[in-house]
Order: structure tokens, then C-alpha cells, then sequence
């Protein structure tokens, strides 16, 4: 079997498309604001030739520094906003590159009915694990914890397609 | 019909007992026999994904990549579907006093399905970036296999 081509033959890598959005973001140009140390352990991740995978590691980094002062569920709110804007960004670098991919044009196509089954997936398993909580206090930082992980599991992924 | 579907359908084709074609190409044991210790500790999970592809690779041998990550992802899919019944056996007593309220029976069902959805969608993706070309479908096939494997581990970490 052959590699895998890269989806981004128009010379935009997806892990460089991700370092250069990372980095462009306000909070690394201008004063750091939340999520600070989840932002720098992206940034660095973004910068090394690590395994887009460690990736995981900065999830909820945030959230435990911001729970000490605050609850959880509100630290992991917003830093759910943080992950969710990479992912959105992640997408559109992704979409912009199969765009102008003449050899796939089904790719878009593709990529926008994975991400949208994604979205269904992750709200419904995000929910089930809310409600295998049995109604017990930890069931909201339980699904707000699993939205947040599988967002940043998904940049992951998208990452691996490269 | 979708390409991952038709991967999808023959693995299951091959669980359900099509007698000619698993008596032909019958499932090398290594991944069964790596999992089955696993299965049994709770807190191990995440070491079923080093059983992964044991035995499509003994089964490459002989045979294609396809038939033999179908086959393996046949037994992954038995494996899954043991778990989503257990989340459901768990929890049908405290679903039974939930009238009007969705149970959590009913949510790990509405997850499987969704699952399922986003599975050949996400394995669909893959094989369009290796299309078009000789990786197509082995990257399909590998792509469901894998995913298979992180979902049962997934069920199994669920509170």
C-alpha cells in the first residue's frame, strides 16, 4: 500500500497550517488572557515535531490552574471556547486546502459530512455519559470534560489526515 | 452504496456466520487471544489498541489487507456490540424508575447509532484522501478497525 497523500498538496501542512493559527491568535500577540497555560502548551506543542497526539496532554490544562478560584464547569466553558475556535480554524485551513484540490473534489464533501456526524456523535455520547452519572453532581463537569476532550481529540485527528 | 459501507457490510457478513467465506479465510487468533486478558480488568482498556491488527497481520500471509482487516474488524464489532448490552443490563434497573425521562439505555443507543454514522463518515474521508489509487480501501479498512477498537475502549471508560 502506498502513503497517504497529503491533503494539502498546495504546500500548507495541516500541523503548520495549526502552528501559524496558534501563534496568530490575539492572546499570544497581545496580553495572555484564559486559557493561558492551555494556550502555551498548545503553542509548544504546535512549535515541536512532536506527535500531533501530545496535543492531548494541554487539554483541561486551564481548567485545573482556573478551579481553584472558580467552578469547573465555568473554567471548562471557556476554555471549551478556546479549543473550539482552534477546531474551527483547523477546519477551514483543511476546507481552503481541499478546496483547491481539482484531482479530489469530493473532499470538502467529505470532510464537511465527517465533521457534521462528529458533531451528533460527540453530543450524543456527551450525553449518555451525562446520564449514566445518575443524576449525581459530577454529571455536568462529566459531559462539559467529554465535549472538551473530544473536541481536542478531533484536532488531532484532523491533524492526522495530513 | 458508500465504500466503507460495503467494508462495513462484509465484516459483518463474515461474523454472521457466511460459512464459505470464514471457513476459507478463518480469523488468525492473535488478536482475540491478546484482548481476552484485557477484557477482564477494567482499568486496562486502553491496551486493547496494542491488540489491534495482530491478527490481520497473521492473516496477511496468505491473503489481502481488505478481507483480513474485515475479518479482524468483525470480531472488534462482536466485541462492541458485548458492551453497548452490558451499558444497557447496567443500567436497566435505574432506567425502569425513570418514567418520561430518557434512561441511559436509551442515550448509549442514540450515541452507538450516532457513532456509527460518524464511523463511516470519518473512514469515508480517509479513503477520499487515498483516493484515487491502490489505498483506498485498505486505508478505509484500517481507518474502521482502529476506530472500532478506540469506541470499545471508549464504552468501556464510560462511567
Amino acid at each position: 500500500m502506498r502513503p497517504p497523500r497529503s491533503v494539502f498538496r498546495h504546500g500548507l501542512a495541516l500541523g503548520t497550517a495549526l502552528a501559524i493559527l496558534v501563534l496568530s491568535q490575539p492572546a499570544f500577540a497581545e496580553a495572555p488572557q484564559f486559557p493561558q497555560d492551555t494556550q502555551v502548551c498548545v503553542r509548544a506543542a504546535a512549535q515541536s515535531d512532536a506527535d500531533p497526539a501530545t496535543l492531548k496532554d494541554c487539554a483541561l490544562r486551564s481548567t485545573r490552574a482556573c478551579q481553584a478560584r472558580e467552578p469547573f464547569v465555568s473554567c471548562a466553558e471557556r476554555e471549551m471556547e478556546f479549543w473550539r475556535g482552534l477546531l474551527d480554524q483547523t477546519l477551514a485551513s483543511f476546507l481552503g486546502a481541499a478546496a483547491q484540490d481539482h484531482d479530489r473534489p469530493h473532499l470538502a464533501d467529505a470532510l464537511s459530512r465527517s465533521q457534521k456526524a462528529w458533531e451528533i456523535y460527540v453530543e450524543a455520547h456527551c450525553h449518555a455519559v451525562e446520564r449514566a452519572m445518575l443524576g449525581g453532581s459530577g454529571a455536568a463537569p462529566e459531559e462539559l470534560s467529554c465535549q472538551l476532550n473530544h473536541i481536542v481529540a478531533r484536532i488531532i485527528a484532523l491533524q492526522g489526515l495530513d | 452504496m458508500c465504500a466503507i459501507r460495503a467494508i462495513a457490510l462484509s465484516a459483518a457478513a463474515l461474523m454472521a456466520g457466511h460459512a464459505v467465506m470464514a471457513d476459507i479465510i478463518p480469523l488468525p487468533p492473535d488478536t482475540p487471544l491478546c484482548a481476552a486478558p484485557v477484557l477482564q480488568d477494567v482499568d486496562a482498556s486502553a491496551a486493547l489498541r496494542d491488540c489491534a491488527l495482530l491478527s490481520t497481520r497473521a492473516c496477511e500471509a496468505e491473503n489481502g489487507f481488505v478481507i483480513c482487516a474485515s475479518l479482524e474488524t468483525a470480531y472488534w464489532e462482536s466485541v462492541m456490540a458485548s458492551e453497548v448490552t452490558a451499558h444497557l443490563r447496567a443500567h436497566a434497573a435505574y432506567d425502569a424508575r425513570l418514567p418520561g425521562l430518557q434512561g441511559v439505555g436509551s442515550a448509549v443507543m442514540d450515541a452507538q447509532a450516532a457513532w456509527q454514522a460518524y464511523a463511516e463518515a470519518q473512514c469515508d474521508l480517509v479513503m477520499a484522501i487515498n483516493s484515487p489509487g491502490s489505498g483506498e480501501m485498505p486505508s478505509g479498512a484500517y481507518c474502521l478497525l482502529h476506530m472500532t477498537v478506540d469506541r470499545i475502549i471508549e464504552l468501556r471508560e464510560m462511567p
